[in-house]
């Protein structure tokens, strides 16, 4: 048993530069594939419901007669099981996590209207 | 797939005492609903493998407790009575939270007949009930 | 007769990372009798499995607790592989050991910085933390997340290893092994600490058995409780070289011994996990869905042995899931060691035991 075993590393951490890093400053670096937000490329989807089914935090809700993708990305536990089923792969994980934000508000994207159905020909 | 045995619920508490006999140790007390009835399975721990012992009771009775043999099973039958509404006699005294260990604001949430009257329930002292009750000093 | 007086510790406490309380029945500073009462942090977690699809389930088992996460994935997907007969790839059991191990690294270094705050060991809480982050920030690069790694799925893993994440995996561990060299003798060899904790909640061996403790608590008393032995388990850990660590004396102070020495010894079954890593596939696809039946898991968590009981009906919701944590097996004995103890030694000995609440009431 001895006293003051502890000093060494006291002394050499008063004296190094921080551990932590300096955030708003000096942005994190993120390694790749971590999970963050949730992105959907909306040109390419399909809006067949398929992330909806999956999400086990009933985050996405997708509307097929309107044609909207929408999110909440308060409720997402970026599990990524919806970018797992995505059958056009048109959902992507960005790698950085949601913006802090002043209200858990809903991301809703609107796909292209569907032209029109061809004629059938007489 | 691991074999439950089947007793009755007044065996229960002789099988848990031969079990201890035995040098089991009591892993834990789970409760499910099963057609209305609470299914109690009891688990017991000797050298990681495990013994299953099960039992069921209706709605309305009450179920003998096991703490003489197992002190520390007080824990999982608060913790039933205070999710599912089951009540456990003969808990050995002091152990007997009657509805406080869960500090909940929803009575037996998990009982399908949620909100059951206690005082009605066959098998059961009124005044231990008693919600407005000291805190078992 | 001098009259007792009664000290509400907790929910909200210094010492306390969650909300468990206890009336403390005092006299004069002798803790006479401690009342526990849980319920602020139920989320109803295990009533959510009729609700949810057992694959996506496990995602909920993840969010249990935030510090054996990964074990809880692994735990339940264990006990839907046993109800299904999935033989897990060899690959994917080795990956899925190294991650656990991770965890228990990550678990008993959080442990040990808030048992140093717990004693009033300010920068050591902090020298402490700060080596937790290298174990996150190794997380985050081979699983994607920090806390919880959502790589664990019915059948195998979602996330292989190569070449180059073994290397850094190697890298980092190596690190921490010697950054661990500064803490451990401000644990072992301070006499402030030892004074601290020398001879406070001394837990026979019989006591450990009769109060069915497990894990860290069991084996600081000399109880050889961890299911890692187990012929089940046997196959991954033993092939790693895993022998348990024992302690004898039983007081917080073999508490303290024991997690700082399981520290050495997760690295070393890591580092021979990456070694011998296999070859092959990481997951095999579950076909159709659990059958009727029922079955348990257990797991060695950092904090002990957890047990997780799955009932399926054939549909692709399971029936019950109920999980049987160590936190709720170490109560009676935190109970016993409180009885008997100065009011100052308290939140030492509620440490002690790394109460996990979350896991407790789910």
């Amino acid at each position: 048993m001895s006293y003051l075993t502890f000093a060494k590393e006291m002394l050499k951490n008063l004296f190094s530069s921080p551990a932590t890093t300096q955030y708003p400053l000096q942005p994190k670096e993120f390694a790749k594939g971590v999970r963050g937000k949730v992105l959907n490329d909306i040109d390419n989807c399909i809006f067949c419901g398929m992330c909806q089914r999956n999400c086990p935090a009933d985050a996405i809700v997708v509307d097929r007669t309107k044609r909207t993708w929408t999110i909440n990305p308060f409720s997402c536990v970026q599990c990524q099981l919806c970018v797992d089923n995505c059958p056009k792969k048109c959902l992507h994980m960005e790698e950085h996590y949601t913006e802090p934000a002043l209200e858990k508000a809903d991301v809703v994207m609107e796909g292209k209207p569907l032209p029109p159905p061809a004629e059938p020909k007489a | 797939m691991d074999t439950i045995i089947e007793v009755k619920p007044q065996e229960m508490l002789g099988k848990v005492a031969e079990l201890r006999e035995q040098g089991y140790r009591l892993v834990q007390i789970m409760c499910s609903m099963a057609n209305e009835q609470f299914e109690l399975t009891y688990n017991f721990d000797k050298k990681c493998t495990l013994t299953n012992l099960r039992c069921f009771v209706s709605q309305g009775e009450a179920m003998r407790s096991i703490t003489e043999q197992f002190w520390y099973a007080f824990i999982w039958e608060n913790e039933i009575h205070d999710l599912f509404g089951l009540k456990f006699q003969n808990i050995l005294e002091g152990l007997d939270f009657q509805g406080r260990f869960f500090r909940m604001t929803e009575q037996f949430p998990w009982n399908p007949n949620n909100g059951v009257d206690l005082g009605k329930v066959k098998g059961i002292d009124a005044s231990v009930t008693n919600a407005g009750g000291e805190k078992n000093a | 007769m001098p009259k007792n007086t009664v000290i509400p510790f907790g929910p909200q406490h210094p010492v306390l990372p969650e909300p468990i309380h206890l009336d403390l029945e005092l006299q004069d500073e002798k803790v006479v009798r401690a009342i526990p009462s849980i319920g602020y942090v139920h989320r109803g977690l295990e009533k959510l499995v009729e609700k949810r699809d057992f694959q996506q389930y496990v995602f909920v088992a993840e969010r249990v607790c935030g510090i054996c996460s990964f074990g809880h994935g692994w735990g339940y997907s264990k006990a839907v592989e046993k109800l299904m007969n999935i033989e897990v790839p060899k690959r994917a059991l080795y990956l899925r050991t190294i991650w656990h191990e991770l965890s228990r690294i990550h678990s008993h270094l959080l442990w040990l910085g808030l048992a140093a705050d717990a004693m009033g060991f300010e920068s050591l809480f902090m020298q402490s933390w700060h080596l937790r982050e290298i174990v996150l920030d190794l997380f985050e690069q081979t699983t994607g997340g920090r806390v919880i790694f959502s790589v664990c799925k019915v059948g195998g893993v979602r996330r292989d290893l190569d070449a180059e994440q073994v290397k850094l995996f190697k890298k980092n561990l190596k690190m921490l092994r010697q950054e661990l060299d500064s803490i451990v003798p401000a644990f072992l060899n301070d006499s402030t600490v030892a004074s601290r904790l020398k001879d406070v909640g001394v837990l026979s061996e019989a006591e450990a058995h009769a109060f069915g403790c497990v894990g860290p608590v069991a084996r600081a008393s000399g109880l050889l409780e961890d299911y890692r032995l187990s012929q089940e388990d046997a196959g991954v850990y033993l092939e790693l070289g895993f022998k348990p660590v024992l302690e004898k004396s039983g007081d917080c102070y073999a508490r303290v011994a024991v997690r700082l020495k399981e520290l050495f010894q997760s690295l070393d079954i890591i580092e021979r996990a990456l070694d011998n890593l296999p070859e092959g596939e990481i997951f095999v696809r579950p076909m159709g869905f659990p059958s009727a039946g029922e079955c348990f898991a257990r797991m060695e968590q950092p904090r002990g042995e957890a047990i997780y009981y799955v009932k399926g009906n054939g549909t692709k919701n399971l029936e019950r899931f109920k999980l049987r944590t160590p936190t709720n097996a170490n109560i009676p004995a935190l109970l016993h060691m409180l009885q008997g103890c100065d009011l100052a030694d308290v939140p030492n000995l509620v440490l002690t035991i790394d109460p996990c609440i979350s896991c407790t009431e789910r």
